[in-house]
């Protein structure tokens, strides 16, 4: 049992990292407020929900666990909030979206 | 279930938020626990002053029902939205035609656009900008990934839950 908590909380921290890692390639890699707030919003709550989940499994699925669920729940409820919230400081700010540049051979 | 006065919304949100306080900070002794109540209180008091001032979203047990299917999916969609994302900055192409696209959509209850405008924004490719009334502003990835958005479908599901009227 121990063998198989230890095999799924390395799983979900290595799924946490990818979407840690991708959302902050994309707050580099994407162009304006508007895309990067996706990548902020939702790589970040996914990755740190898989991390927080796996340290739910490592404290051996006691009721003390039910604190970090809680804290997942919150994380996937904040963050698209913050980000909205984000976004829409920049739109009432008159910030216009990024959008791709018409190609010279189209 | 019937449409709660401000009072019992009060003292169910305080209830509500006692229990995240107590699980979230163990009380070890009486002045955890005063401080809690106080917190939660307050918290409820200025939330049905200032947050919900008018009556709160109608729930018949048919709307009840639906809600554990309606969080199931959304966190479908969460997950499938930061898949999508790590899929488009991960490509050295930067596969996206990003665009602001502005829709009307009409819900009777306040809570219906406050989820509408939440689940856009959870919904993979797209981001609540502002919600003006019964305008809302979303931003865009992709036109393939604003579909569900642009064509209503995302908007029937949050009005399936929350409205008393059913969208047809």
């Amino acid at each position: 049992m121990t063998l198989v908590l230890n095999v799924l909380s390395v799983a979900l921290i290595l799924v946490g990292l990818t979407f840690v890692l991708g959302g902050t390639v994309g707050l580099v890699r994407l162009p304006d407020l508007f895309s990067r707030a996706h990548a902020a919003s939702k790589c970040d709550s996914v990755g740190a929900g898989s991390i927080l989940l796996a340290l739910a499994l490592q404290g051996g699925l006691a009721f003390g666990d039910l604190k970090i669920v809680l804290l997942v729940l919150l994380a996937l409820v904040s963050a698209p909030t913050t980000a909205h919230a984000l976004a829409r400081a920049g739109y009432r700010t008159g910030l216009r979206a990024w959008t791709r540049p018409e190609r010279e051979d189209a | 279930m019937e449409t709660e006065t401000p009072n019992m919304r009060i003292v169910t949100m305080t209830a509500a938020l006692l229990i995240f306080w107590n699980v979230v900070v163990p009380p070890e002794g009486w002045v955890d626990v005063l401080v809690g109540t106080v917190a939660s209180l307050a918290l409820a008091v200025w939330a049905a002053r200032f947050l919900w001032p008018h009556a709160g979203p109608h729930h018949s047990s048919l709307h009840m029902a639906r809600i554990p299917g309606f969080a199931l999916l959304t966190a479908k969609r969460i997950v499938i939205a930061a898949a999508q994302v790590l899929r488009i900055v991960m490509d050295p192409r930067l596969p996206i035609e990003p665009f602001v696209v502005r829709q009307t959509v009409h819900f009777d209850e306040e809570a219906a656009r406050v989820v509408y405008a939440n689940a856009i924004t959870i919904t993979p490719g797209t981001l609540t900008l502002d919600v003006d009334g019964d305008a809302v502003t979303v931003h865009a990835l992709g036109p393939e990934l604003a579909r569900d958005v642009v064509d209503g479908t995302l908007a029937r599901d949050v009005a399936r839950l929350f409205e008393r009227r059913q969208p047809s």
